[in-house]
């Protein structure tokens, strides 16, 4: 048992390191030569990211257990700054300046919120509306807040780990279907509640193909950008779309896109297999450990990295909405970038020990 | 039975096992949705995308959206869209960009230098760029579509264009419209609105300009080799902006700024009652056509520098000593203190010694005894010298306060002036000196550190007519969405009530009314209304020609207009604004009895 776990974190962390290299990689290439800063950046933040890894894997599980609350608070406090905070980037306050470094505490509260719920639900005989309503009151103001932002996606990935977390931790399954329709009832009745402009904005949010103009141009752009690479891709340095400029925030949000120009649907079947090895790798660390803190944390973490790909390549591809969530361990970025890196080293540290 | 018995003692961990186990099928089948639907994009249409991206063969078409019109409380139009045609070239389709453009006619009037550089930075390479500011007429248009082959890359594209029928009438209150600018843009992401889009500067045009912007629309279209198009690939259409109806009459309007003609100053006429404005003039103006498709350099430098400054709304951010009219403020304040009645009169020699200074009335010789009314009427300065003096500099301010002075009206309208009222603590805090006997006599004509804009001399003047309101004065009287539905209404907004008794207020009054009848406003006298009001005429110690103002309401007996008329530096050596007065209110109510029922 002992060394087959040993041999399967050595897969996981090959495959962590393998997309991080390779993100550095695809970068440079499609930043080559007047954005290379970008690059540069991104070296700095990968560096610091698998530092934290490393530092993450050695520490006790007991540790992060500890520090859940204090976690919990301080990305809070942020949060709220966040919000009064003067200079916003498209007209969102997303981003906190701490002297010379700017961050993103709707990353880290993403963590953070894994960690208070793998707290309050984990070994628990049953999940009872108690520990719904607990879970939920520390759920609900890191929603509302980056909600405010406004970070809709963020938003939304908040309220799925909540209901993911609450459904391993084996909260009875009628009760699990009864928050999922009182769920879906509230977004439903608040919609209504919605001034019209209000209620534009959501649908263009949804259905952006009805602004050719903004967030269309964008997907159809995303959508020649990607088909054009065909089986083999257009070859290193020669993302001829990307590198026009044609596709929008081909750093962050579209870079996968770029990726299906420059390497083709080989190179990324290879991104997607690799994503697919960590988190097969999670799930099976996170089994090991059932339904303790251990399990649940690891199994949020894999919720988590497993939603902002699903949401960021659909969306690329044109079966989701236009979010801006980054695309984990590929997108540029340094709040994302070593929240991830950070995540994956807990994922490490999380095996049960004999 | 069995299963039932299995699921309630089943063990946690095996539960937990389950119930990841479902996420984990559930992460699957996700992952091969996603590789199907690339694949389908990569390997289904990998051809078409790559001829597509490679071709350069997709365009985006702005459809530009008609801004929502500006009229009248009768809806005649103020500020309205013509169709407009411009030429533009699409930047990925242009192989040498100086050959097309020396290709193109000389009648398109295109800065070549900045048509170049426009399409070398152009950030979406699909999108038009336009080349020209002013529209083209028909015949060069035709010329164009005729020979479409000749000049690839070159579209013809229509738009709308703000228009401006009245031209400079009104063009403060309007406003006009201007690029965006990378502080607008990054401060109230409007939504829709991108580099390069007109958005309201000034005026109205600002100030709603979230319900006239209207939504743009756009078209992503497939061309051939020659940028013809072939395919919509998707499409939306622009919405219109709403219509913003205002309470101004523009038939008044125009008396108004025909009134005040050629001379600096400003013109505000407003309902007593309710604090609707129905005109706003201020002079000199400009021509908000001349923003309606970007302003050129040259007519932009020549606004910004002109030292009369026509871009500044005097009306609502001039800022002016009140004079004389300010002893309306004194009277009611004396009055309301019981500090003098209707019988007590001061003597007035021409000059009255307030410490070791000298103040004169502007009579030489002086206007002998006079009442209350007598000295409004004839605006003897010595009698008010010394009512001021006797209520004290606190009273007066206090008062002032009450009327609105000292604090901006609120009106929607951008940059409004607030004006300034000073006492004894301003003066202490800002001139580091004390507040004299000196300072509450000047004061109590309206002279020395007091400044007021025209709007707030509305205030004051309707607050007499109607019996102490103070409204918030406003433009517009509902905004109305393309399809005729209204989607706000604006109502009276009282913001204070000076305290002001029956007797007080028919003095005050009566006295107004004999300023016009027999006194200082005689000017304004017609025979079409009777008029009340004040005059005042403020003085510059180094012989500049002074301002002169008359604020006043008609019909006498019951109001329906309140006005306020400033002419900067006047020209003529009478009380210019009291003449402008009887002109403006005479014609108003005469063609009002010409027409329909007699207004009074």
């Amino acid at each position: 048992m002992r060394t087959s776990y040993r041999s399967a974190d050595w897969v996981m962390l090959s495959a962590v390191v393998a997309l991080a290299v390779f993100s550095l990689f695809h970068l440079y290439t499609i930043a080559f030569p007047d954005q290379v800063h970008y690059f540069f950046r991104q070296v700095i933040w990968v560096g610091i990211g698998l530092g934290l890894l490393l530092i993450a894997s050695l520490l006790k599980i007991g540790f992060w257990r500890k520090i859940a609350y204090i976690v919990y608070g301080i990305v809070l406090l942020a949060l709220i700054m966040v919000l009064f905070s003067t200079g916003s980037i498209h007209g969102a306050h997303r981003w906190l300046k701490i002297g010379r470094i700017t961050f993103q505490p709707s990353e880290f509260a993403k963590l953070a919120l894994i960690l208070v719920l793998g707290k309050i639900l984990a070994n628990k005989e049953k999940i009872g509306w108690s520990e719904v309503g607990i879970s939920l009151c520390f759920a609900f103001p890191f929603l509302i807040l980056v909600a405010a932002q406004p970070d809709l996606g963020s938003a939304f990935i908040f309220l799925f780990l909540w209901i993911g977390m609450l459904f391993l931790a084996g909260i009875p399954f009628k009760r699990f279907l009864f928050i999922l329709g009182t769920i879906f009832l509230l977004v439903a009745s608040s919609y209504s509640f919605l001034r019209p402009y209000q209620k534009m904005r959501i649908l263009a949010f949804l259905n952006p193909e009805k602004d050719p103009l903004g967030t269309g141009w964008s997907i159809l752009q995303s959508r020649v950008t990607l088909g054009s690479g065909g089986l083999i891709g257009k070859g290193v340095g020669r993302a001829v779309h990307t590198q026009l400029k044609f596709l929008s925030q081909p750093f962050t949000d579209f870079i996968f896109a770029s990726i299906g120009e420059e390497w083709g649907f080989i190179g990324v079947l290879i991104i997607l297999g690799l994503y697919f090895i960590i988190i097969t790798r999670g799930v099976m660390i996170s089994k090991e450990n059932g339904g303790s803190f251990a399990g649940l944390v690891s199994a949020g973490i894999i919720i988590l990295f497993f939603l902002q790909i699903f949401i960021n390549v659909g969306m690329t591809v044109g079966i989701m909405p236009v979010t801006g969530l980054p695309l984990p361990l590929m997108s540029y970025g340094g709040s994302s970038t070593i929240m991830f890196l950070l995540g994956m080293g807990m994922l490490f540290g999380l095996r049960r020990r004999y | 039975m069995k299963n039932l018995a299995w699921k309630r003692d089943v063990d946690p961990e095996e539960k937990f096992g389950r119930r990841i186990n479902i996420l984990w099928v559930g992460i699957i089948c996700a992952f091969l949705l996603l590789l199907v639907r690339i694949g389908w994009l990569q390997l289904g249409e990998g051809e078409r995308y790559r001829y597509l991206s490679e071709n350069f063969r997709l365009q985006l078409l702005p459809l530009p959206a008609p801004r929502g019109l500006i009229l009248d409380r009768n809806g005649e139009k103020l500020a309205e869209n013509e169709a407009c045609f411009s030429v533009a070239v699409v930047p990925c389709n242009v192989n040498n960009p100086d050959e097309l453009l020396n290709s193109l006619p000389r009648s398109l009037h295109i800065d070549r230098e900045l048509a170049k550089r426009k399409i070398q930075e152009a950030i979406n390479p699909f999108r038009p760029v336009s080349l020209i500011k002013k529209g083209v007429d028909m015949s060069t248009i035709t010329f164009l579509l005729e020979r479409e082959e000749e000049f690839p890359g070159t579209v013809v594209l229509t738009h709308p264009v703000r228009h401006y029928p009245y031209h400079n009438i009104a063009s403060h209150l309007l406003g006009h419209i201007g690029e965006v600018n990378q502080k607008e843009l990054s401060m109230n992401f409007i939504p829709g609105v991108e580099a390069g889009d007109l958005v309201g500067k000034m005026g109205i045009e600002r100030v709603y300009n979230e319900y006239l912007q209207g939504k743009k629309g756009g078209r992503q279209i497939e061309v051939d080799a020659y940028g013809r198009p072939l395919r919509t690939i998707s499409e939306r259409d622009a919405s219109p902006g709403n219509n913003v109806y205002l309470s101004i009459d523009i038939k008044l309007q125009e008396i108004a700024e025909r009134e005040l003609g050629e001379r600096k100053g400003a013109v505000v006429i407003g309902d007593p009652y309710t604090g609707k404005i129905l005109a706003l003039v201020s002079h000199p103006n400009f021509d908000p056509n001349l923003f309606a498709r970007g302003i050129s350099e040259e007519n932009w430098v020549r606004l910004k520098q002109d030292p009369e400054n026509p871009l500044q709304n005097r009306a609502v951010r001039g800022e002016y000593a009140p004079a004389s009219t300010f002893k309306i403020i004194v009277a009611a304040a004396a009055l309301e203190s019981h500090k003098i009645n209707e019988k007590e009169t001061f003597l007035c020699k021409g000059e009255l010694r307030v410490g070791n200074r000298i103040f004169r009335c502007w009579k030489e010789g002086g206007h002998g005894r006079l009442n209350l009314e007598g000295a409004i009427i004839h605006s003897c300065d010595v009698f008010f010298y010394q009512l001021g003096l006797r209520i004290g500099v606190d009273r007066i301010i206090e008062f002032a306060h009450l009327f609105g002075l000292g604090r901006p009206t609120g009106i929607d309208l951008v940059s409004e002036g607030k004006g300034l009222l000073p006492s004894p603590s301003w003066k202490l805090r800002n001139k580091g000196e004390a507040w004299y006997g000196g300072d509450t006599a000047n004061l109590s004509i309206g002279q020395g550190y007091i400044l007021v804009t025209p709007l707030q001399m509305l205030g004051v003047i309707s607050a007499i007519a109607n019996g102490g309101k103070l409204f918030k004065p406003y433009l517009v009287e509902k905004i109305v969405d393309p399809r005729g539905r209204v989607i706000k209404e604006f109502f009276p907004h009282r913001v204070g009530k000076v305290p002001l008794s029956p007797s007080t207020l028919s003095i005050l009054r009566r006295a107004l009314r004999g300023v016009v009848r027999e006194g200082t406003g005689w000017r304004a006298e017609n025979k079409v209304v009777e008029i009340s009001g004040k005059t005042g005429t403020a003085e510059f110690p180094g012989g500049e020609r002074p301002h002169n103002w008359f604020i006043g309401y008609a019909p006498s007996d019951n109001p329906s207009l309140a006005i306020v008329v400033l002419v900067e530096h006047r020209k003529e050596d009478i009380s210019i604004a009291a003449e402008i007065t009887g002109k403006i209110l005479s014609q108003w109510f005469g063609k009002g009895v010409e027409t329909t029922s007699s207004p009074s």
